[in-house]
């Protein structure tokens, strides 16, 4: 870790490194990981369009944070790229995706459970950008983060965080890294995929870019070695874009969960985040590689985030392959749009199987951080829970070293010391456990629901009885 | 569309109890075959009537606790294999079926069932059978077609504490001496348990430090090591009981010190108490540790732990 962390410093300081031969990253073991079916057999489908949806549904709280706040009426007319919501503090604005007439703001519960404005636009069948739009300029640090906000950009990969808040670096702490999220290890998806193999010259722009604006020494773009071709696209850009002296693609051993934040900044860096601390007490900012190519996308050519890439996959589709969407059409049109179904789905998921979120209402809306639509007839039916045997697979198989089957135990007699003792909010849910496990126990769902009671608990615990 | 709602993650991996539980039935086999061949077919018997008793007692006890039956998930054909394993061929069965029914009844079940038993059922039921039945287990049969057939025999660890042992090493190897009826044979014992790990259903962890200990120690007592390590249960306990699921501490580190310490009963009760063999207490009483051993040799979280409480 510090040797590496030396070498990193020396580059900078050495003007004769050119980044050749001598590497600044190198590879680090993580703890754990599963080995699921990859079932990437979309890898190969190029990104097409679709027939633009007739009307879009856009929630305003595609992000973490506060809801965005709704800044168009009914019966407005918008363009591609309209800001139609935006608000203080942590939060991200949200732009039209087509172009067309609002016809409802309305508060609505999502299928998610959330409640939130939604905006709901017919559209004119146009397709037209909003002719406001301009290529963003930007001379200091500021500035670039408020463009990065007005591209309303969030975690692509399916976090949602807004990018511009991670990059606003606290006080008394320090950025070293760039680390890019290439890695893509949940089965079936392979948008990301398509985003390095088809852009990878702007994914590369836009690491430098951002490095630069930020003033970051290094960057690191992680992709595991089942994408080799994705390694060559990118190494070739940044030969061509002359960045190797501080862009660096980094292979890592395909296992779920590579893509986990913290497993990233461990296998590209060699650092950890402290328990409760975010990826910044580790000094590494991480983005994952679509977030990069659409925060660049939106410095060349000024249009925000209003399309995204999604993978369309599963036994019940019948035409798999990557798809760009605009925002906020609804599941179900997406689907008959690219052909339909050719059988019933038991499961649709939103995301890859591992973490994505099953839905029951197929009007729902494509958000900003979907990046798969699984449709899964019996692939996904998961047997019955039987008693834990005390195997220990769970405890060998987390990539953060905590002891599942403990918590599993905790979470179920809502035992708040013992959560408390085996670290229950140091878990990502990234479902490894559960999926190793021979008793099918949905450990991952039982932490969940411990990491909720543990919240309470705690908060009620702490705090000072008030009433008393 | 009727779809179904469900948390992540919606895949699964493909090991299932029954198939590891299976796997350790597999691996048992081939002992099966050479008890069969040592003591004749009075062994399998015995096996069967252990087998059918386990079932039988577990499908019952999850019918009166209102369960669903774990009877098919052959956790309690392994404990009957085990148990039936540390019996002499000659056992009568009333005893086998008494062992048996104490075992999965009172060690297992009231315990609450696969995965919640203190300690390993077919430990303590061999240790029934030695307390309440301890005429059953003070002859063991020789092997078939000796010139002395029909005879018992000294086992090789009783002859070695009377000072005057005859089985030779490979003897202890093959198994062709007296003794319990899958405790003798090392080789398919052997065999098993290397299947157990192929199959990454075991680890060595507590395997290993389990005999080195016990050959460390016996070696210091000024015994025979290689005799030590080869005759009596070592083999049976260290390949398939200390490696336990339920019963043994979850860690490496842990099962570790799990082994250690069987090392050292096993060792010492060979060496300094009345009774010839000691595996079976050994594992007995380091079951009743692995709670405390499990707390102290937790993992580490990555990133350490951010206590709200405490």
């Amino acid at each position: 870790m510090y040797r590496h962390r030396s070498v990193c410093r020396e580059s900078l300081l050495s003007a004769e490194h050119e980044g050749e031969g001598e590497l600044m990253f190198s590879l680090h073991k993580t703890l754990g990981g599963v080995h699921p079916p990859q079932c990437k057999d979309t890898r190969d489908c190029p990104v097409t369009s679709i027939e633009p949806p007739k009307q879009v549904r856009i929630p305003l709280n595609m992000h973490i944070g506060a809801p965005a706040k709704p800044v168009v009426n009914v019966g407005d007319h918008v363009y591609i790229g309209t800001l139609i919501g935006d608000g203080e503090g942590l939060c991200a604005p949200v732009h039209a995706t087509v172009s067309g007439t609002v016809t409802s703001v309305a508060e609505e519960t999502l299928p998610t459970g959330q409640h939130a404005p939604v905006v709901q636009i017919e559209s004119d069948g146009k397709m037209e950008n909003d002719p406001a739009l301009v290529k963003p300029t930007y001379s200091n640090k500021d500035e670039f983060i408020e463009c990065v906000r007005k591209s309303g950009v969030v975690g692509l990969g399916g976090a949602s965080f807004p990018s511009w808040f991670k990059m606003k670096c606290p006080p008394g702490k320090k950025f070293e890294f760039v680390v890019v999220n290439g890695m893509e290890c949940e089965p079936f998806i392979t948008s990301d995929y398509r985003q390095m193999m088809e852009h990878a010259e702007r994914v590369v722009d836009g690491v430098a870019r951002i490095a630069r604006a930020l003033e970051i020494p290094a960057a690191v773009i992680g992709v595991e070695d089942n994408k080799p071709e994705a390694v060559d696209k990118l190494n070739e850009a940044i030969k061509t874009k002359g960045v190797g002296d501080f862009v660096e693609v980094l292979m890592v051993p395909t296992k779920y969960p590579m893509g986990g934040e913290k497993v990233l900044i461990q296998s590209t860096t060699g650092r950890t985040v402290p328990a409760g601390g975010l990826p910044v007490d580790a000094g590494c900012l991480v983005l994952n590689v679509t977030t990069v190519s659409r925060i660049e996308e939106y410095f060349r050519y000024g249009v925000p985030l209003v399309r995204k890439t999604v993978t369309i996959a599963g036994d019940c589709v019948k035409n798999p392959g990557n798809y760009r969407i605009p925002i906020g059409m609804s599941v179900h049109d997406v689907v008959e749009a690219t052909g339909g179904l050719i059988k019933e789905p038991r499961k649709i998921i939103m995301g890859g199987p591992m973490m994505g979120r099953t839905i029951t209402d197929i009007d729902c809306p494509i958000l900003k951080a979907n990046n798969a639509i699984l449709c899964l007839e019996d692939k996904a039916i998961l047997p019955d829970e039987t008693p834990c045997i005390r195997c220990g697979r769970c405890v060998r198989v987390c990539p953060l070293g905590l002891m599942p089957f403990q918590l599993d135990a905790a979470s179920r007699s809502h035992d708040v010391v013992k959560l408390d003792e085996y670290a229950v909010m140091n878990c990502m849910e990234c479902g490894s456990c559960a999926y190793t496990c021979p008793a099918h126990r949905r450990i991952t769902a039982s932490i969940r629901e411990g990491k909720g009671f543990y919240r309470s608990e705690t908060a009620r615990l702490t705090q000072p009885a008030k009433e008393a | 569309m009727n779809l179904i709602n469900e948390a992540s993650p919606h895949f699964h991996g493909k090991s299932l109890t029954w198939q590891i539980m299976g796997a350790v039935c597999l691996a048992l086999l081939p002992t099966l075959i050479a008890a069969t061949a040592l003591y004749g077919l009075a062994a399998p018997l015995l096996v069967l009537v252990c087998i059918a008793t386990a079932l039988v007692c577990e499908h019952v006890c999850c019918m009166i606790m209102h369960r669903e039956s774990t009877a098919g998930d052959f956790s309690c054909v392994v404990t009957a294999m085990l148990l039936a394993y540390t019996l002499p061929a000659t056992c009568p069965f009333h005893v086998a079926v008494a062992g048996t029914a104490f075992a999965i009844i009172v060690v297992k079940m009231l315990f609450g069932g696969i995965g919640s038993n203190v300690f390993n059922p077919a430990v303590a039921g061999r240790i029934f059978i030695m307390v309440a039945f301890p005429s059953a287990l003070s002859s063991y049969p020789a092997v078939q077609g000796t010139p002395l057939d029909a005879i018992t025999g000294a086992t090789p660890l009783a002859e070695a504490a009377s000072g005057a042992p005859t089985a030779s090493y490979l003897d202890l190897l093959l198994g062709t001496h007296a003794g319990a009826l899958g405790e003798t044979c090392i080789i398919t014992l052997l065999i098993g348990y290397i299947f157990l790990l192929a199959v990454r259903v075991v680890d060595a962890w507590a395997t290993v430090p389990f005999i080195a200990t016990v050959a460390i120690i016996t070696g210091i007592g000024g015994e025979d090591v290689i005799y030590q390590v080869l005759a009596g249960g070592l083999a049976l306990g260290a390949f398939f009981m200390a490696t336990d699921y339920t019963t043994t501490p979850m860690t490496p580190k842990g099962k570790i010190i799990f082994g250690i310490g069987c090392g050292v009963i096993t060792a010492l009760v060979r060496l300094f108490a009345s009774a010839p063999e000691g595996v079976a207490f050994s594992i007995l009483f380091m079951n009743m540790f692995v709670p405390l051993i499990d707390r102290y040799t937790r993992t580490q979280p990555v990133g350490g732990v951010k206590n709200a409480l405490v």
